[in-house]
């Protein structure tokens, strides 16, 4: 009963910060709340005892707190329904979780520091837009989401097959001639609109709904943002999901293995070419389908969309939340996506300060705000801990 | 299929002008504990890599269960039945004990993509299995590395990590486990557990073939059936521990060397 309790009064406090954080309308009072959040995650999980009470709730109460925190987060949005535009910010945030989660597939799980990713979410938002505005194609929306997801897998075997045998920097620099190389060209292609974009794509119709409309709820008009913000939800759980059973499955353990160490991973009969096969189609399509959520909920696209500076953030997602943790990447993206809306005033500097986050983290706290978990194969209900 | 479960012919392997092994042979048979000894440099670790497939010797060709294995890539020899451990221990070191022996199951083990994601009932079930079947492989060299079961790799004393290493080649359940100095940073105490331990993985594992490395040959003379010995490259001696220790050969390699200390 008390850990419920406590795992109820956690997740309630972390709606109340989150809503209250993007209601602060003062950079100053942002900034404060930010560092206390902060502070307070990493002296928590220093605190033996503190750390101890919170796990052992929550992982004894692993369904509930589960449920509850899926409820919370469609709660989240009902608090913004006075501002559109925070609705729609924290959509964004959203679809940069489902990015950070699909980069870490090679980041967090192989090691790949992959500086090109954002490629790949241009390539799917690329996809959409071709197909729906440019070309007027009527394919039902989730067939279209489902090829931008293929497309962007393919360039990103594109990109794995001749990058088979690279590791760290020699693997990143490829990677961002990569990324340069696909913006250049959608850049430079009047087939695909040039530094122009593409224009007027249409909204996403699922089931009959169009997710431009706005629909009125118990006498509330709500807008139209909010449609998107629960797809893109839908999405990102199943994108966590998958994650999750890859992560706990031999496919996770043996990506684990050769970031750990190929040659013993080899020499444990894992064929290394075939996981890192694995890591960038599941990446790069999970990039493809966030890029076709993207494409539909801002209606025109262009190259600056996806740039360098889009992929170091997504970069910087991961290594602030923490690699290999599906709700530390979740915190590191949805942090990193608010916080440029309550830094306006700082928006020149903003790569800097990315660039300050992953060079601090990677000194500090190199696990990132919430560490990695040692797998514990609770989930089998078989071995239990000691 | 003959006796022999491992025939090396006249390898030669190069590292530039350097020939770490020079012209080769020998033929380990079916069930055998061989031992290859030889001082510092003289090419034993080189040996181990070509057989485990790092390394492709230069001339020369490797036969396993009678098939040329000759420049097959690691991962693959591994599902052949060849396992082996590294003389500077090369477990997964913030990865948990567990999960390094679950590793060396691999091969045996792998899944697809497809069965990953929508067969969690296979996936459930098939780890049940690989848990309990690597504590009682845990269990048999020392049941505090079932203990500490869910500690990274690295926290483990150092006499355990080489331990862990083994449990984790044997996981595979080898024909073939190669071992390169397997006592290498232990006090003597700790050698003579371990040799004993070695000795009895073949009540554990019955018809497997074991090829040991020694730098120090009296180590291994209670445990080998048969012992290479090799000087700068070369293979100067085989034959029994007895045989190979009395051979004048050896013993003038060996001088002011580990034979005599
Ligand atoms: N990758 C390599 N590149 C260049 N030279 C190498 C390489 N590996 C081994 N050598 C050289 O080959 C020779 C044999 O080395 P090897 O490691 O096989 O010796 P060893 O018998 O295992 O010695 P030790 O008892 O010290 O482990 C040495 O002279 C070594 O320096
Ligand atoms: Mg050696």
């Amino acid at each position: 009963m008390g850990k419920i309790l406590t795992v109820l009064l956690i997740e309630l406090l972390i709606l109340i910060v989150s809503v209250f954080a993007l209601k602060i309308e003062s950079t100053v009072g942002f900034l404060l709340l930010l560092v206390s959040i902060v502070f307070a995650i990493y002296y928590g999980a220093k605190n033996e005892k503190i750390r101890y009470r919170l796990q052992d709730a929550f992982s004894s109460s692993r369904r509930f707190a589960l449920i509850l925190g899926i409820i919370l987060i469609f709660i989240f949005p009902l608090f913004f329904m006075d501002s559109p535009y925070w609705v729609f910010v924290i959509t964004i945030g959203v679809i940069y979780i489902i990015l950070a989660i699909g980069l870490n597939m090679m980041l967090g799980s192989l090691d790949l520091v992959n500086l090109g990713f954002a490629a790949f979410f241009g390539i799917g938002a690329y996809t959409v837009g071709m197909i729906t505005a440019k070309y007027g194609l009527h394919l039902p929306y989730l067939i279209v989401l489902l090829l931008a997801g293929i497309v962007a897998m393919i360039f990103g075997l594109l990109l794995c097959l001749p990058t088979m045998g690279m590791k760290g920097y020699y693997f990143s620099l490829t990677t961002i001639a990569f990324g340069l190389a696909v913006e250049l060209t959608i850049n430079n292609l009047e087939w695909t609109g040039g530094p122009g974009g593409i224009k007027n794509i249409p909204h996403i119709s699922l089931f009959g709904l169009n997710l431009g409309d706005s629909y009125t709820v118990f006498g509330y008009d709500l807008p139209f943002q909010l449609n998107y913000f629960y797809f893109a939800l839908v999405i990102m759980l199943l994108v966590m999901l998958v994650a999750w059973l890859i992560h706990n499955s031999r496919i996770g353990l043996s990506w684990n293995a050769i970031k750990e160490d190929d040659i013993a991973a080899r020499a444990q009969g894992i064929n290394i070419k075939v996981y890192r096969i694995y890591a960038f189609a599941i990446g790069s399509f999970i990039a493809g389908v966030a890029g076709a959520i993207f494409a539909p909920l801002m209606g025109y696209i262009a190259p600056t969309n996806f740039t360098y500076a889009h992929s170091i953030t997504m970069v910087a997602m991961v290594i602030l939340g923490g690699i290999d943790n599906i709700m530390g990447i979740a915190l590191g993206a949805f942090l990193l996506s608010i916080a440029p809306e309550k830094f306006r005033a700082f928006s020149d500097y903003r790569m800097l300060i990315y660039a300050l986050i992953i060079i601090l983290m990677v000194i500090y706290r190199p696990q990132g705000l919430i560490p990695k978990k040692i797998r514990k194969y609770d989930f089998i209900g078989g071995a239990k801990d000691e | 299929m003959s006796e022999n479960i491992l025939r090396v012919e006249n390898i030669t392997i190069q590292f530039g002008g350097l020939k770490a092994v020079e012209d080769v042979s020998f033929e380990v048979k079916k069930g055998e504990i061989y031992g290859i000894i030889g001082p510092n440099g003289a090419g034993k670790t080189t040996i181990l890599n070509a057989i485990s497939g790092i390394y492709t010797p230069v001339t020369g060709k490797i036969y396993f269960k009678d098939k040329d294995i000759t420049g097959v890539e690691p991962h693959i020899l591994v599902e052949w039945g060849i396992a082996r451990t590294f003389q500077n221990s090369r477990l997964f070191w913030d990865l948990s004990v567990l999960d390094n022996v679950l590793l060396g199951m691999h091969t045996r083990k792998k899944m697809g993509l497809f069965r990953a994601i929508f067969n969690r009932d296979y996936v459930n079930q098939e780890f049940r299995d690989s848990i309990k079947e690597a504590e009682e492989l845990m269990t048999f060299f020392n049941p505090e590395l079932v203990e500490r079961k869910f500690h990274d790799a690295k926290s483990l004393p150092h006499a355990d990590k080489r331990r862990l290493e083994i449990c984790r080649a044997l996981a595979s359940n080898p024909d073939l486990i190669l071992l390169d100095e397997p006592s290498a940073g232990m006090d003597p105490a700790e050698t003579r557990v371990l040799m004993e331990e070695l000795k009895k993985i073949q009540e554990l594992r019955e018809n497997i073939t074991m090829i040991i490395i020694e730098h120090d040959m009296r180590l291994i003379g209670g445990v080998t059936d048969r012992v290479l010995v090799l000087d700068h490259g070369k293979k100067i001696s085989e034959g029994t521990f007895a045989q190979v220790s009395s051979d004048p050969r050896v013993i003038s390699a060996y001088l002011g060397g580990s034979l005599d200390a």
